[in-house]
């Protein structure tokens, strides 16, 4: 696999066991800024455990996964927040903080980066008014349907345009419109230099995405098919010569911090 | 999270969890006042019982026509008699100063004093019984044997004085356990309630702060700093309710034991001294400081 300077997200030959099954077998993947990956696969199929050991919340039993270039395994375990920062994360059964508002729940990412906090709030009323919920900013969470709390947690996955963001099942018990709220907020994420990644067992929503020019993968027995994503051109709106704050400001300053290297591109 | 962040998340978990706050501090204040009022009756208890050692318990009151010399010998042979820790003689002039010492504060008192001479008020062996020996017994033995010698017109023995004081030294020590027994029941209260109410929503915000990227440092501190403040809040209301209290317990406490010896023995007892309030301050703090550490996250990484 050729390395490549827009690459944000690169599996190596990973594998995964659970229960002393294979679930990922020698699983490889590139995915570049800009890029929009989504994965298929039956329930089961290791879509949800792909996405977690991208998401640097899970390490892989073998292999290496590259973010920015450099391998997050590799790194002290107090260090791999600071890689985490940069991603944006929805898991298949998202995590809120129950007692607090929606709002409070989709600024987080940006408190944690240490974005002042009136232009963290400002952006999280943007991100909540895209996902349809501006009239559920200051609900507690726990006060909301399941499908508002799903959107909720994507509008935090999304916020502040992270390096990576990675969706596992973000349709799940979501209508029609609130599907296509989620292929427009992804495509601003894409227009802020953002590399996508989801994964979802529902067909008709990977067919969605795939009109909107998402690349298409299979995951079946463990392995990927379907070959490496392709450079995806979100035209007019794509400016890789400047990227999204959060990609330099931010970041580079958290992770010197850290003394880690960049895992921006 | 920065400190901005973190200030404002403060704030608004405190206003959106006031009265669980306020339980709090309410929790830490009575731990915080448990702890004082078993010091408090731990003092008390010392100051009783020095004075109970340090009592005057028998009275040798002299005929008028002794002379010096035959006193001095009786002040030797009671010295001699087992039990007796040490005797001081008392002539009549130190005898009505002490009278007018005793009275200065009664001003129809002084007036009359003024008029009595030198020599009216009797001489007197003032006995004190050793520490180890029952007041009650050896001082009444001790009253009879010395009545008997020629040249002392009368005994008065202080055992029953002393025996109040002796009760009241054990009530605060008795006190004093059953506050500190219960300081240690409701340190373990507050545990569990940490232990049982608070955990849940705890893992949950930890687990999202982790995912988010959040460092176990910046978990941990702002929880710490919030039940530390919370420890010292407490631990200022305890300290209060305690200066607000101990006056009247301890006039409780003498017209309990109706004891005149007793109020005597608290003339010089004063309120929790600063060394007292630190080291109970920092012992709320670090408690509080230790539940902040309790299920915290600790950094390290999930396989597959």
């Amino acid at each position: 696999m050729s390395s490549n300077t827009d690459e944000v997200l690169r599996l190596e030959e990973v594998t995964c066991v659970r229960r002393d099954k294979v679930v990922l077998d020698r699983v490889s993947l590139s995915v570049r800024a800009g890029d929009w990956v989504v994965i298929e696969g039956a329930r089961g199929s290791g879509k949800s455990l792909l996405l977690s050991v991208a998401a640097a919340a899970i390490a892989p039993r073998r292999g290496a996964v590259l973010i920015g270039g450099r391998n997050w395994m590799d790194l002290q375990a107090s260090s791999v927040p600071f890689v985490r920062r940069n991603i944006g994360y929805l898991p298949a059964e998202p995590v809120l903080i129950e007692h607090e508002t929606a709002l409070e729940n989709v600024v987080l990412p940006l408190a944690v980066r240490g974005v002042p906090v009136a232009a963290a709030l400002a952006r999280a009323e943007i991100e909540l008014q895209r996902m349809g919920l501006q009239e559920l900013a200051h609900e507690p969470v726990s006060a909301l349907s399941p499908s508002e709390r799903r959107l909720v947690a994507i509008a935090r996955a999304l916020i502040g345009a992270p390096v990576v963001i990675v969706l596992d099942e973000p349709a799940g018990g979501l209508d029609g419109d609130d599907r296509q709220l989620i292929v427009e907020a992804i495509g601003v994420a894409r227009a802020a230099g953002a590399a996508v990644l989801c994964g979802s067992a529902d067909a008709a929503f990977v067919s969605l995405l795939q009109s909107q020019g998402a690349e298409r993968l299979t995951l079946a027995g463990g392995r990927l098919n379907g070959g490496a994503p392709r450079m995806v051109v979100v035209e007019g709106e794509r400016d890789d010569s400047v990227p999204s704050p959060i990609l330099k400001e931010v970041s580079e300053e958290l992770l010197d911090d850290a003394d880690i290297e960049a895992v921006i591109p | 999270m920065n400190l901005a962040w973190t200030l404002r998340r403060g704030r608004r978990g405190l206003k959106r969890r006031t009265a669980r706050t306020l339980g709090w501090v309410g929790a830490f204040a009575l731990l915080g006042f448990l702890l004082g009022g078993a010091r408090l009756c731990a003092e008390r208890a010392r100051t009783v019982s020095a004075h109970v050692g340090g009592a005057v318990h028998v009275i040798a009151y002299l005929r008028e026509d002794m002379d010096g010399a035959r006193a001095a010998a009786l002040q030797q042979l009671v010295m001699r008699v087992p039990g007796v820790e040490k005797t001081e003689f008392v002539d009549s002039a130190e005898a009505l100063r002490r009278l007018r010492a005793a009275t200065k504060e009664l001003a129809t008192a002084a007036g009359l004093l003024e008029s009595i001479e030198a020599g009216f008020l009797p001489r007197s062996i003032e006995i004190t019984l050793s520490p180890d020996a029952s007041f009650n017994d050896d001082g009444r033995r001790l009253a009879d044997r010395i009545a008997a010698i020629p040249g002392v017109s009368e005994v008065d023995s202080m055992a029953a004085g002393v025996m109040r004081l002796r009760a009241l030294a054990g009530l605060l020590r008795s006190l004093g356990w059953a506050l500190l027994g219960l300081a240690l029941i409701t340190g373990g209260v507050v545990l569990g309630i940490a232990l049982g109410r608070d955990r849940r929503e705890r893992v949950q915000r930890d687990a999202v702060l982790e995912l988010l990227g959040e460092t176990r440092v910046a978990i941990v501190w702002p929880r710490m700093l919030a039940t530390g403040a919370v420890a010292v809040v407490g631990a200022l209301v305890a300290t209060g309710l305690l200066y607000l209290g101990f006056g009247w317990v301890d006039a409780s406490l003498q017209s309990l034991t109706n004891a005149a010896l007793a109020s005597q023995a608290h003339a010089g007892a004063g309120f929790l001294s600063p060394l007292d309030f630190a080291i109970g301050t920092l012992f709320l703090v670090v408690l509080g400081l230790g539940l902040g550490l309790l299920f915290s996250p600790r950094e390290q990484l999930r396989h597959a």
